[in-house]
């Protein structure tokens, strides 16, 4: 059983190709991260999962059911997403925002239901919210924001997460506890992750498989040491990329042009 | 979610809904007093002040408060669809296209059930005209309904002038007093009030997805709401309310922009009360601002539309003040 299918998928925007011919699986308990330079279509991607983008070919798969005969409330029961822009135009407290979560469970029309408050709750604690409950969301900082939408997403418990920059304006212990309880999620529910990021070594601290967009229509995926190499990481990032190895870690960094061995380095030493 | 203190909110509105009825039954310049009052209520005599009650009090507080109670109902509607706070119902030109045809029925010499259905008709073609046109494209934005409505309304606002300075002054008055909102010659039956319950019931019916929506289109797609069916049920249900509003008492302004502010700033954010909140305090605050209006420089009638700004004004502004520090 796998939560999520595509099938020969091509995705274009504008006159640019996303990915061509893209067929992969993705399956519960599995960490996945889409990784790509500024504008080659990350976001796009995450919102043809949703329905949000139409694919030009191929198909999608969501819980074994083809995507486009599921009902956006039946696919909010399952696939749950973050997205990158702020969302909040009117006053509204923390709670209350977390709470809006639950709406693809609501069984009454007018009442709540007392587990509703238990996932909100439970979402505040896993990002350190508790005290934050009843505060206005726009005196909130950049950062706080971030966790308030990704405790409404944890509040929503779908089986696929997909997020979109999940890291924005995150301070790294933030960074952490975010992933911890998105880990502790997939253990209790098997659910999967799907995340787009620019940050590639807070993926592959978090990720154990990764999709990496070329940007002529191109997709490299699979495991780490299969896509994280420093050729295919430099020509999706149009930027020598360098990879340090420490023990079973990886980190990865862009070269500066100053730097011996680097390409562009050299020619401006010449 | 809704806790006892909305509970609280909706009851304090009822009463005051019933309070500010009772007020405009009470004040008017035949003297009735409350025993008579309730008396009459019950066993109608052919006394003076009771056909002044039947005939002329009641009718107009029921007008009043089902006018006030569609306007702010669509307010409500309008500041959800177009994601704005400064929305009100008339600001995709619905009052406009009504002016306009009812002005022209003023001009003709035309009273009575004509000016109701030139008026009538007149907002729907500016219902359908804002939508044909912000829909061109299949996929409409809030920003392109938004601009399509306020040209629209700027356009209609030219007609209207163009009405004003053409009519003779006796025909002015009559227009003027249309068009700031008026309910001396307003009376309103079995289909309006159905048409009210039938708003807050789709309002109520609809409310959770309200919630969803205000906080934007993707977060709400993301979390399963079917956006442009919502929509679209969303104006045509406000442009209903509004027009149907409008052909009651002409454009009354304000009940729509700041009865939904005030309760906002009460606490009830949430539509399961907010909607049903607006529709009492709208109904309530026509109701207390007309029965001002026919009474303050009797036997002169102000125009009720000026009334409701001259108190919403400094009441809006006193909650403001108040919730400000919190």
């Amino acid at each position: 059983m796998s939560c999520l299918e595509l099938r020969s998928l091509t995705i274009e925007i504008g006159n640019k190709t996303v990915c061509r011919d893209l067929s992969l699986t993705i399956n519960p308990n599995e960490r996945w991260a889409l990784l790509g330079k500024n504008g080659v279509g990350k976001t796009t991607l995450l919102h043809s999962l949703l329905a949000l983008h139409q694919p030009s070919a191929g198909e999608i798969l969501v819980n074994n059911k083809s995507l486009r005969n599921t009902k956006r409330q039946e696919l909010a029961k399952y696939l749950g997403i973050l997205f990158q822009e702020g969302m909040h135009a009117m006053p509204s407290t923390v709670l209350e925002t977390v709470l809006i979560g639950r709406h693809p469970h609501a069984h009454s029309l007018l009442l709540d239901h007392p587990r509703d408050m238990e996932f909100a709750q439970a979402a505040l604690r896993s990002l350190d919210l508790e005290a934050f409950a009843q505060r206005q969301i726009d005196t909130l900082s950049g950062g706080e924001k971030q966790r308030v939408a990704l405790a409404m997403l944890l509040a929503q418990a779908p089986t696929v997460y997909l997020l979109d920059e999940p890291s924005n304006h995150l301070d790294l212990a933030f960074q952490v506890k975010l992933l911890s309880a998105l880990e502790q999620q997939l253990h209790q529910q098997s659910a999967c992750v799907l995340m787009a990021t620019h940050d590639i070594n807070l993926a592959a601290r978090f990720c154990d498989r990764f999709i990496l967009l070329l940007g002529d229509g191109n997709v490299v995926f699979g495991k780490q040491d299969e896509v994280l190499t420093e050729t295919a990481l430099s020509a999706a990032y149009d930027c020598e990329m360098r990879k340090l190895t420490a023990g079973n870690m990886h980190l990865y960094y862009p070269a500066l042009p100053t730097e011996p061995g680097s390409a562009s380095g050299s020619q401006a030493l010449i | 979610m809704i806790a006892s203190r909305y509970y609280l909110l909706l009851t304090a509105l009822v009463m005051l809904a019933l309070v500010s009825i009772l007020l405009s039954l009470l004040s008017g310049s035949v003297e009735l007093p409350f025993p008579e009052l309730i008396n009459e209520l019950l066993q109608p005599s052919d006394t003076l002040s009771g056909q002044v009650l039947r005939e002329i009090r009641l009718p107009r507080t029921l007008a009043a408060f089902t006018t006030g109670g569609m306007l702010a109902l669509a307010g409500v509607i309008m500041q959800v669809l177009l994601r704005n706070p400064l929305a009100d119902p008339y600001i995709l030109g619905i009052s406009g296209g009504a002016a306009v045809g009812a002005l022209a029925a003023i001009l003709f010499g035309l009273g009575g059930w004509w000016l109701s259905s030139t008026a009538f008709v007149g907002a729907l073609v500016s219902v359908l005209l804002v939508f044909g046109i912000a829909n061109k494209f299949g996929r409409w934005s809030v920003t392109r309904l938004l601009l399509t409505g306020v040209v629209i309304s700027a356009g209609w606002g030219a007609v209207i002038n163009i009405l004003l300075t053409t009519s003779s002054t006796n025909n002015v008055q009559s227009m003027l007093f249309w068009l700031m909102g008026d309910l001396s010659q307003s009376s309103v039956g079995g289909g309006h009030y159905l048409l009210l319950i039938a708003g807050i019931v789709f309002g109520l019916l609809a409310s959770r997805s309200l919630n969803v929506l205000i906080r934007g289109e993707l977060v709400a797609t993301g979390l399963g709401i079917e956006i442009n069916s919502l929509r679209i049920a969303l104006y045509f249900s406000a442009s209903l309310l509004t027009a149907t509003a409008v052909t009651i008492a002409g454009s009354v302004g304000f009940v729509g922009l700041v009865v939904p502010h005030m309760l906002r700033l009460l606490g009830a954010r949430d539509h399961r009360i907010l909607i049903p909140g607006s529709a009492l305090l709208g109904g309530s605050f026509l109701v207390i601002a007309d029965s001002i209006a026919r009474t303050a420089v009797a036997p002169q009638q102000l125009p009720v539309g000026v009334v409701t700004a001259i108190i919403g004004v400094p009441a809006f502004l006193i909650i403001l003040r108040s919730t400000i520090r919190k």
